[in-house]
């Protein structure tokens, strides 16, 4: 347990952070709702709930009399904001408290500091410090150390550059989003003081975007398009131009940034005139208009600096340096104007948002906390709350995920809170499934403290209900992500903003997937791909099984062969339904596409990029669409389960296909003297050979059924072949599997390789949900995704490379096609082995592999086109 | 490819998207705006985008302009941004809030 207080808040005018420090480092937390480090330091009282950051800052403008901002201005002051909505008075130190009990939000590590540092400016006196410490307190904080924000940039920057970075005196040029502060720092017997400050209340980056829109976006549109007055028509609330205001906020903000880093900015929008006829705008902002447009304001800032040297008789040359901080500091123009007008060095090492509050986490790591044991990082301490607890999660349970519409889920969960052997119980109501956007969702909540306050978030940082008081029953429309298991936490805070220890059960509300108005597919769909490797085919899963219809999908393949102009090969997009794991032939065909070379008005050449959309509909109507980009052209057809198609010459292959199969097994199975088995495959095989028969007969046009007929008999065969494959060639193929699996696993870990190992793993991981029932085409498939994947590795290992090699050298020169050149390649290749260079080796295994006559090619079955 | 850059990536294909959805466009050009739509969704991210939806400041996915008057019910009328999702080890996350514009229909 650390005595240390390492949680520090940099509680901006602006924007506030929060910060741990630990290990040496400084980790700064980002809100769990939209995931960014700052907070606005903005609260929103709206009709019935308290909105915080962000979301509460979308209101500052349109409702003042409820939304208050920069209160830190009025800190210390007897000042008290008053709240339209519910009649009330805030005083700043209260806003203050509401922004530094959120930003505790923000600790994902789940500790609870008890102790924190908390930055003031330069310019606050000891009744403004008081009154932050007391907001620090009010928040839950049991010991509150106050930094000067000036000396927490500082010592960022000192952390940056070590101890040789701190010498005689220097400047904080601080300048935000809509303040500015300038300080004078310097190290007086060994430690760190403001000496002087300066600074404007109301200047900050938000002027510049303003003056880009004045100066430079409006007499650009009012030139271009003739539009009159078109300021005040874009400022004014109900005016028509209003809404473009808003844009150009953004444009100019973002031709900001972008002309930090580079020396133009290209600005776009749809802009519609007096006319109402809509115009793009394109134009191109140099740094040069916009340092023109800017330079005033930064020369006055730079004025405040002369008088702050002045004040304290100091000249340029008696600071060391200027350190910046604040957004808007990324600004070229004013580093350089810093440099060029005082002639000092700037300081750019830091990262001028994050500086203060890195700085003072810095400092509060540093810092023995005087409670000690109980403070910072140790802190999970449960002060002031205790009690027994209830019982938790019993309750009426709804039906679970998929279960019928109207099957509400309740449940309830009971706490001791507070201490006063009172406990909370909480009572949930919801559908667990929903095919709306927002869901209904109501709880009871019994014997919570008065003036507890509820909220409810969503995990994935999408949704927050605010601040709401808590009555005996509460309700809130949760706004859901589409198509996903969405997962809310409902969490209870006492009138101080202390989260209260009640039990509340998780809330679960999947949308789209599983509601039962939705149609589940029963199988995968798979695409029919070519495994040019090993002249087979295999499945690629389009649509997974348990996907809701309707759903659409592209992909793009490329062609495995080239097709030529008017010939009888056809490029064949084959949509099946089955299993991925099993072999094409046995699943169900739904859909085939054939592009045939008589269509073609040119050659499709061997690897053109082909893109397939895929769609269902509820009423499971298949669209293939195919788009070859080569020749400009789509192919388009719609399959319904009605009419189904069956592509005769496809079927043709397969059959035969199926046959030469079947007979190498049934040979493995004879010379195994397994009579049994080889029977029912015998069986097999002359069921084949009569849909061959039969298929002869069959034209591609027939208006019979006879094709469906005889497709469902090669399903049904090539079904029973797959089994019996299963007792011998698979239990091989899984040994090889298994056996270079594990080849690999240790060559990847000898060659250093982490990623790759990693991809390993991640591949044996999936292992189960096939192992038990795929076909072998698909574990020879996943054998060669292992070869693949280490094949980069394994040619650069010697040993592989070397007994690749032998394995062709010891093959008979007869089985190769050409007896002269593979003596010499063999000749060539011992040489090699004993220079051992592994390119050389693998460059000779290349050719010996082509001039191979017989390539286990007995089991090849012609492709798809489509890999 | 890092995050960041995915991210500008699919803001830029969502901006193409939404410059050409107000004129006739070749579907060769719609095609390979799918193919980018794809290619970012295969890196893991889900784009939302909310134009037309009903605006609530629970919505903290999103980032609002509020033009006119604030009360009553407000439209998301403009995205400037969309909003981007992450997945990651099965759950998701924001990673993008969309930058909206809202107000009266």
């Amino acid at each position: 347990m650390s005595s240390t207080i390492n949680f520090a808040i940099d509680l901006g005018t602006t924007n506030s952070l929060i910060a741990r420090a630990g290990n040496g480092s400084v980790d700064i937390f980002k809100n769990p709702a939209g995931m960014k480090v700052t907070l606005p330091s903005v609260v929103a009282f709206r009709k019935d709930r308290i909105l915080i950051g962000d979301k509460a800052r979308e209101y500052v403008e349109k409702d003042p009399a409820n939304v208050f901002a920069a209160f830190k201005r009025k800190m210390g002051t007897s000042e008290s904001f008053f709240i339209a909505n519910d009649g009330t008075f805030k005083t700043p130190i209260e806003l203050s408290t509401i922004i530094l009990q959120e930003l505790q939000h923000f600790i994902y590590t789940g500790e609870k500091p008890e102790s924190v540092v908390i930055t003031i400016p330069a310019s606050f006196d000891t009744v403004q410090s008081n009154a932050t410490k007391e907001a620090g307190y009010a928040a839950g904080f049991k010991e509150v150390l106050l930094l000067q924000e000036p000396i927490a940039a500082s010592l960022a920057f000192a952390n940056k550059e070590g101890k040789a970075g701190l010498r005689g005196q220097w400047l904080v040029y601080d300048l935000g989003g809509g303040t500015f502060d300038v300080a004078l720092v310097k190290i007086e017997d060994d430690e760190m003081k403001v000496i002087d400050h300066e600074g404007d209340n109301f200047l900050g980056g938000l002027d510049f975007d303003q003056l880009m829109i004045t100066q430079l976006f409006v007499p650009y549109l009012e030139k271009q398009f003739g539009v009159k007055d078109l300021a005040s028509k874009m400022l004014s609330a109900g005016g028509k131009y209003n809404k473009l205001y808003y844009q150009l906020l953004y444009k100019a903000e973002e031709a900001k940034i972008g002309l930090s880093n580079h020396p133009h900015a290209d600005i776009e929008f749809d802009f519609t005139d007096e006319e109402g006829e809509e115009e793009e705008v394109f134009f191109t902002i140099a740094r040069d208009d916009f340092d023109n447009i800017v330079r005033d304001k930064v020369t006055y800032s730079i004025s405040f600096i002369r008088e702050l040297l002045e004040r304290n008789r100091l000249r340029s040359g008696d600071i060391a340096e200027v350190v910046l901080v604040g957004g808007s500091t990324y600004i070229p123009l004013i580093r350089s104007m810093l440099a060029e007008e005082l002639g000092i060095v700037v300081n750019t090492s830091i990262d001028p948002t994050t500086a203060v509050v890195e700085g003072a986490a810095y400092y509060a790591g540093s810092k023995t906390s005087k409670l000690g044991g109980r403070s910072g990082a140790g802190g999970s301490t449960e002060a002031g709350v205790s009690g027994v607890q209830g019982t938790g999660g019993a309750g009426a349970k709804g039906d679970a995920a998929g279960g019928s519409k109207g099957a509400a889920r309740g449940t309830t969960g009971t706490r001791g809170a507070g201490g006063a052997g009172a406990s909370i119980e909480v009572k949930l109501a919801y559908q667990p499934n929903s095919r709306e956007q927002a869901e209904y969702f109501a709880a009871s909540v019994i014997r919570a403290p008065r003036g507890s306050r509820y909220r409810i978030t969503r995990s994935d940082g999408g949704y927050d209900s605010g601040l709401k008081p808590v009555a005996e029953r509460i309700s809130e429309m949760l706004m859901l992500l589409p198509n996903t298991m969405n997962i809310f936490q409902l969490r209870l805070y006492d009138e101080k903003g202390e989260l209260l220890d009640a039990e509340v059960p998780e809330i679960g509300i999947v949308q789209g997937m599983y509601s039962i108005y939705g149609q589940p597919l029963p199988n995968d769909i798979c695409l029919e791909v070519d495994d040019t490797d090993n002249n087979i085919t295999h499945l690629e899963v389009i649509f997974e099984r348990n996907t809701i219809l309707p759903i659409r999908k592209s992909v793009t393949k490329t062609l495995s062969r080239t097709i030529a102009k008017g010939s009888d090969d056809q490029l064949l997009i084959n949509v099946l339904e089955g299993s991925r794991y099993s072999s094409p032939q046995s699943n169900l065909p739904i859909g085939i596409v054939s592009i045939s070379g008589r269509q073609l008005k040119t050659d499709l050449v061997k690897g053109c990029d082909i893109d397939l959309s895929f769609e269902i509909t509820e009423s499971r109507d298949i669209t293939v669409t195919a788009y070859i980009s080569m020749i400009d052209e789509e192919f388009r057809q719609a399959f319904s389960p009605s009419s189904r198609t069956v592509n005769v010459s496809r079927m043709k292959e397969e059959v035969d296909y199926l046959y030469r199969v079947s007979q190498r097994q049934l040979d493995r199975l004879l010379q195994k003297e397994l009579y049994e088995e080889s029977a029912a495959l015998q069986q097999a095989m002359n069921e084949l050979d009569s849909i061959r028969q039969k298929l002869q007969k069959v034209s591609e046009d027939d208006v019979t059924d006879t094709k469906y007929q005889l497709d469902d008999q090669k399903r049904r065969l090539a079904k029973v072949i797959d089994a019996s494959e299963r007792g011998g060639k698979i239990l091989v193929l899984k040994e090889e599997y298994f056996a270079k699996k594990e080849r690999y696993r240790e060559l990847l870990a000898q060659s250093g390789n982490p990623e790759l190992l990693m991809r390993l793993e991640a591949l044996g991981k999936e292992e189960n949900e096939w192992m038990s029932h795929c076909s072998a085409q698909f574990l020879r498939w996943k054998i060669d995704e292992m070869d693949r994947m280490t094949w980069d590795v394994k040619r650069k290992d010697i040993g592989y490379i070397t007994s690749l090699y032998l394995s062709y050298a010891m093959r008979p020169n007869e089985d190769y096609s050409d007896i002269n050149e593979i003596k010499m390649l063999k000749k060539r290749g011992d040489e090699a082995l004993t220079r051992r260079n592994p390119d050389e080796i693998v460059s000779i295994v290349y050719r010996m592999y082509e001039l191979l006559i017989d390539k286990d090619r007995e089991e090849e079955i012609r492709g798809t086109g489509l890999r | 490819m890092s995050q960041d850059l995915w991210i500008k990536m699919a803001n830029l294909v969502f901006e193409l998207e939404k410059r050409l959805s107000t004129q006739q466009v070749p579907a060769g050009i719609t095609r390979n705006i799918d193919r980018m739509k794809t290619v970012v969704e295969e890196a893991g991210l889900l784009l939302l985008n909310p134009t037309g939806e009903a605006y609530a400041e629970t919505r903290t996915d999103l980032e609002a302009s509020i033009t006119g008057s604030a009360s009553g019910t407000l439209t998301i009328l403009d995205v400037i941004k969309p909003i981007v999702y992450v997945s990651q080890d099965g759950r998701r996350s924001l990673l993008q809030k969309g930058v909206v514009i809202v107000g009266q229909k």
